[in-house]
């Protein structure tokens, strides 16, 4: 599976939005142990199965997106101040509605 | 890295207090079974509830399942998983949504809660994985100790690899 691809939402189904019915994620919510994440805009954040490297001292998978690959790893992401952060080999990085920077 | 393998359910209806995945390690001389991340989630509920989960162990008498068959994660990997699709909970296969128990003694190995909202996802860190030797005759199952508030639409699954 290359970059930015999408996965099989019918195989893993959990990666796909769920609708309107369902909350914003509470604010401090980690992935993991939390499965998902829903932002402001209803955006569905989870880890994928491609794993990257290990030097934080965890696994770290790609960082996905709506069911597709957003180009990033880390072995947490985080749902803070109604922002979406990763933490991986670079450190803290923030979604700002297009790349994390 | 290859021989890393999925096994996945969704749109389910449990029945309460289920084995929700039980996979049993081949036969030696095989490869052994390392269990990488396990998860549940659900899409039916929208109100806030807390949930029990479990890594269960069984010995014998295994939980009656429905057959799943391992999904390599790699799509080129030109392996196929030694774990195949069985019903019996029985040495080399996988099944997920128990109907029956089974009347083996369960020892969890991990038990742990989560909000349904959120769902819930273990990765373990590199030392903390679990593994099944071939062999072993143990299987490992993905348990809900107690039933749910919501029974439908549960989501969940398992990435092992084989070493």
């Amino acid at each position: 599976m290359s970059e930015l691809a999408q996965y099989n939402l019918n195989l893993y189904p959990f990666m796909k939005p769920q609708g309107p019915h369902m909350p914003i994620t509470e604010a401090y919510v980690s992935c993991p142990p939390a499965l998902v994440i829903r932002d402001d805009e209803g955006s569905l954040w989870t880890l994928g199965f491609d794993q990257g490297s290990w030097r934080t001292g965890e696994f770290e998978y790609d960082v996905v997106r709506n069911g597709k690959k957003t180009g990033e790893h880390a072995c947490r992401i985080e749902f803070r101040q109604r922002r979406v952060r990763i933490f991986g080999q670079d450190g803290w990085r923030t979604w700002n509605g297009r790349s994390f920077v | 890295m290859a021989r890393e393998f999925s096994i996945s359910a969704g749109g389910i209806t449990v029945a309460g207090a289920t084995t929700l995945i039980f996979v049993n390690p081949s036969a030696a001389p095989n490869f052994n079974i390392e269990f990488l991340r396990f998860w549940v989630g659900q899409s039916a509920n929208a109100t806030s509830a807390q949930q029990r989960i479990e890594l269960i162990n069984k010995a014998s008498v295994f939980p009656t399942v429905t057959a799943a068959t391992p999904t390599k994660l790699k799509v080129a990997d030109p392996n196929v998983s030694v774990i195949t699709g069985g019903t019996a909970g029985a040495i080399g296969t996988a099944g997920t949504n128990a109907s029956a128990e089974g009347a083996g003694a369960a020892v969890v190995r991990w038990d742990d809660a989560f909000n349904v909202l959120n769902g819930w996802l273990h990765v373990a860190t590199p030392p903390e994985t679990a593994i099944y030797p071939a062999g072993f005759g143990n299987g490992l199952g993905l348990y809900f100790p107690v039933g749910p508030a919501t029974l439908t639409n549960w989501a969940f699954g398992l990435v092992f690899r084989e070493v």
